[in-house]
């Protein structure tokens, strides 16, 4: 960091809570000062074809006036700046007021916090350890698995440091860092087909808290090449309704997809199927869904919130109780609207874009059942482990992309397949769930695009159920 | 800051650069000012507006890269962005691919619509809602977008080349479904540049028939009985396809990592001769993603993809070209056009015996060898020639290769929405099945 940008924080905290700006401030106000930072590091073949940094950094100012909302960011990161931010947004605001005249009443007011948190950590993470460590391991990968037809490896930090002031007295300082390592490997089928197969480690974090000695990752590696020399031997997944064991990432993104998107407000007051289903039966009452905010199981979550971007107090919000759709996702407008309490889920990406609805750190709460006793009861169907991309739905049918699965033959783990994809509408899946596992981990690299991207942690147990899948046969 | 002190700012950051000990560097600058309004659930609820930089530098050193990005244009800044790119530069690994843009083609662009028109934003919007409730009562809209962005893209490096481009443009993004008490349909979207002057989207073939399909789906059935091997896809949901295909068979990280099955095949027939497929973004319908400079540093050009069923070139940058020792091709793709066919929509679908319309493709990034499966959304089952009840719970799965190999028809219309301008297809060989 330049000597320039070690004073400018401290700066802006101090400013943002003086006099002048609180002066400023006619109606309600949030204002953000935010800098995502970025480290990227790919190793093609051994070769390093991207090395970048970046640093994007502005402030915000959003207004509301009888429930019509201005906006406005600069990426001049300066005290001044700050002042001309709200003074644009509250003419944006006055502006669509004075066309569209809503006339709605004023939000209730958000208790006046002080929130400060990740501040303690420190961003270790230099181009130098990145290519050493990423060298490390494509030596590795080199020597041992020389048939690959081409090996890539990514190191990525993302730092999101955000200050909120809003005009009700809110006031936070957060520091939010993830790292991850990408393994992707790719050989050649005995058809000469590319096959390939990635794995994401890392979380929460700067890079000493994941990646200090690249023989930790070593056996990670060689797990990885002997998953994909069974999917180069991989058979097509059969089309049609399957049963199914669902490890703990396609349960997250279950929950995210499947779930999580068609209980966020905004997509309820769109249409979502969810709106006429709040409080009835929409899952086996073995599932409860809980989109946790900052803690769960005692542990910290992979996206940890503690405020959101609109000064809420964040708590966890349980969506579905013993298969009751019981809670929306909301922000404080929509909260309003529908006669619920907002629970920290508004939030924005970079600093010139809007907080929106979003998930946090979306889980199906752990069972009591054992994972070997769920495979063991399938006579025919799959088990799936690693997922894709995905995509949901108002109608609350979902898909997501399988990249690693395997069939179940008479209760025993068999071939491997290739690419499939599953789909169902997510409250009859969730109807047929009869077993969920008592284990329980996080997917650590999920990203969500909804307008904008933003990492969400995505989590759960293995769940056997039955789906839709995508085959070729 | 004006143009001549951006391209003052990137010559004295390239200067900076080498007295460090840069062998090559480039630097860009990237600008934006955005005005946009959006509306949730029918009424509109926030104007935005923000204005955005992006400065970025690579410099080469021994052959070794390192990169930096930025949005504030300070001197002290400034000097963390060369200090980034260099540090980055120490650990890296020659590599003789590595160089800048080199021609003499140096030159400024100006093109779209480059003034704001507020009201323009607001009474496209106003009346895209308020005809919607009276045409389509059972249309809810989630969300529109309604943007205009005024964008200024600045290139200078080591070499002496300096290009510049201003661009301007409008658009609307629509999300919507239909519903009718606990029904609801799949959510169906567009996207639709708008031209200087034009509030009324209902003018748009597309935009009708989006809406209009999304009240049929309202009642779907579950594909049944034997799976189906013919499929019309869409326009924009050919364009999907296209890009997905593009990523896996043609680009840069296809090419490097030779997975790509068509690695060593320019000059040869990859697919049905029906098949003429061009990216031009110097194309005049291309209103959104019209580009004149390439973001390495080039005029744009178009590049012939495919040609009667031979391919003619891939979609390689400089660097891309370099290392696998092919031809750089005249742009970053996405404006793609295809040639329309000889037969009319509706003969297309009149002689379909059993199909399925496909509006939508929701579905998994493909493998690398092209095989793609997901499901259909917005989408319709064709039988006897005609096209009959909407689809749920309906997965399509393929491969790439195969299916243009097996084109069976391609409209005679063509239809644009500001950023690809493509026809009706019709492909065999896919394997569409229900629950």
């Amino acid at each position: 960091m330049s000597p320039n940008e070690e004073e400018e924080t401290p700066i802006l905290v101090d400013y943002l809570r003086t006099k002048a700006v609180q002066d400023r401030f006619t109606d309600m106000t949030e204002v953000r000062a935010q800098e995502n930072r970025a480290r990227s590091v790919l190793l093609l073949d051994g070769i390093v074809t991207s090395n970048t940094a970046s640093r994007e950094k502005g402030v915000s100012a959003r207004v509301r006036r009888a429930g019509s909302y201005g906006f406005a960011a600069d990426s001049d990161y300066s005290p001044a700046s700050i002042l001309s931010v709200i003074d644009a947004a509250t003419k944006n605001a006055s502006f669509l007021d004075g066309r569209l005249k809503k006339g709605k009443p004023a939000l209730k007011v958000s208790p006046a916090i002080e929130n400060f948190d990740g501040l303690q950590g420190d961003d270790d993470g230099t181009a130098k350890r990145f290519i050493e460590y990423l060298q490390a391991l494509d030596a590795y990968i080199v020597k041992a698995y020389p048939d690959l037809l081409n090996r890539r490896l990514r190191l990525n930090t993302l730092v999101m440091e955000k200050m909120l002031l809003t005009s009700e007295g809110v006031f936070s300082h957060t520091v939010t860092p993830r790292t991850l390592l990408l393994l992707l490997m790719t050989k050649q089928d005995k058809e000469g087909n590319a096959v390939e197969i990635y794995d994401p480690i890392g979380g929460y974090g700067y890079f000493g808290n994941h990646f200090n000695d690249p023989k930790a990752i070593f056996e990670s590696i060689d797990r990885l090449y002997e998953k994909l020399s069974a999917k180069a031997e991989g058979v097509y997944a059969k089309s049609g309704r399957q049963t199914v064991v669902l490890d703990a990432d396609l349960a997250g993104i279950l929950a995210h997809e499947a779930i999580g998107h068609t209980v966020e407000a905004d997509l309820v007051a769109g249409g979502s199927v969810a709106g006429p289903n709040f409080g009835k039966k929409v899952a086996s009452e073995k599932v409860t869904l809980i989109d946790y905010a900052h803690t769960a199981f005692g542990e910290r979550c992979p996206v940890p919130i503690t405020v959101d971007d609109e000064g809420t107090k964040a708590e966890d919000a349980v969506l579905i109780k013993d298969g009751i759709l019981t809670s929306f996702m909301h922000n404080r407008e929509s909260a309003e609207d529908f006669g619920h309490r907002a629970q920290g889920n508004a939030r924005a990406y970079a600093y010139d874009d809007e907080p929106l609805i979003r998930m946090r750190n979306t889980c199906i709460v752990p069972g009591k059942d054992k994972f070997e006793d769920m495979i063991a009861s399938v006579n025919d169907g799959y088990y799936f482990v690693r997922c894709g991309n995905g995509q949901a739905d108002t109608t609350s049918e979902f898909m997501f992309a399988v990249t690693e699965g395997y069939e179940i033959k008479g209760g025993k783990i068999g071939k491997a397949i290739k690419e499939t994809t599953i789909s169902g509408v997510a409250f009859d899946v969730l109807q047929t769930v009869d077993m969920i596992a008592d284990n329980l981990s996080w997917s650590c690299a999920g990203m969500c695009g909804k307008k904008q991207m933003i990492p969400v942690g995505m989590g759960g147990p293995a769940i056997k159920c039955q789906v839709n899948v995508g085959g070729r046969i | 800051m004006d143009k001549k002190e951006v391209n003052l700012l990137l010559h004295n950051l390239l200067a900076k650069a080498n007295e460090r000990g840069a062998d090559l560097a480039e630097a860009s600058l990237f600008r934006n000012t955005l005005t946009e309004l959006t509306a949730d659930a029918g009424e509109i609820s926030l104007l935005r507006q923000s204005a955005a930089n992006e400065l970025s530098l690579k410099v080469i050193v021994n052959q070794k890269k390192g990169s930096s990005t930025g949005n504030q244009l300070d001197e002290p800044c400034i000097e963390n962005l060369l200090d980034d790119a260099f540090l980055a530069t120490e650990n890296a690994t020659p590599d003789e691919a590595e160089g800048v843009a080199e021609h003499d083609e140096s030159g400024s662009y100006e093109h779209g619509q480059l003034e704001l028109d507020r009201d323009q934003l607001f009474d496209a919007t106003e009346h895209f809602i308020d005809e919607t409730k009276k045409r389509h009562p059972k249309i809810n809209i989630e969300q529109t977008v309604t943007q205009h962005v005024h964008g200024d893209y600045f290139y200078a490096n080591s070499k002496g080349v300096q290009l510049s481009e201003t661009k301007g443009f409008s658009y609307i993004t629509a999300m919507f479904s239909a519903t009718d008490g606990d029904k609801s349909s799949s959510f169906n979207y567009f996207v639709q540049a708008l031209p200087k002057g034009l509030t009324d989207l209902f003018a748009f073939e597309e935009v009708r028939q989006q809406l209009s399909d999304a009240e049929r789906s309202l009642d779907t059935i579950s594909l049944e009985g034997e799976p189906i091997d013919t499929v019309i896809v869409a326009p924009e949901c050919l364009g999907m396809l296209l890009e997905l295909l593009a990523d896996v068979y043609l680009t840069d990280s296809a090419l490097i990592g030779k997975s790509t099955p068509w690695l060593n095949k320019i000059g040869e027939k990859v697919t049905s001769e029906k098949l003429t497929w061009t990216s031009d973004p110097t194309d005049e319908r291309m209103l959104l993603n019209g580009r004149a400079v390439t973001d390495d540093g080039y005029v744009a050009k178009p590049n012939l993809i495919i040609e009667k069923g031979v391919l003619k070139n891939f979609i390689l940058t400089r660097y891309g070209a370099k290392k696998t020792n092919k031809e750089r091709s005249g742009n970053a793709g996405h404006a793609y056009i295809v040639e329309p066919g000889d037969i009319a929509l509706k003969d297309l679908i009149a002689s379909t015996k059993r199909g399925v319309l496909m509006n939508r493709f929701s579905g998994g990034n493909p493998s690398a060898s092209g095989d793609f499966s997901g499901v259909l959304k917005n989408s319709f089952l064709i039988e006897n020639g005609e096209v009959k009840s909407a689809l749920s719970e309906t997965m399509i799965a393929g491969n790439f290769s195969e299916i243009l190999n097996n084109i069976s028809g391609i409209s005679r219309e063509v239809f644009s929405n500001g950023t690809r301008v493509l026809p009706y297809m019709r492909f065999e060989g896919v394997h569409i099945s229900g629950k």
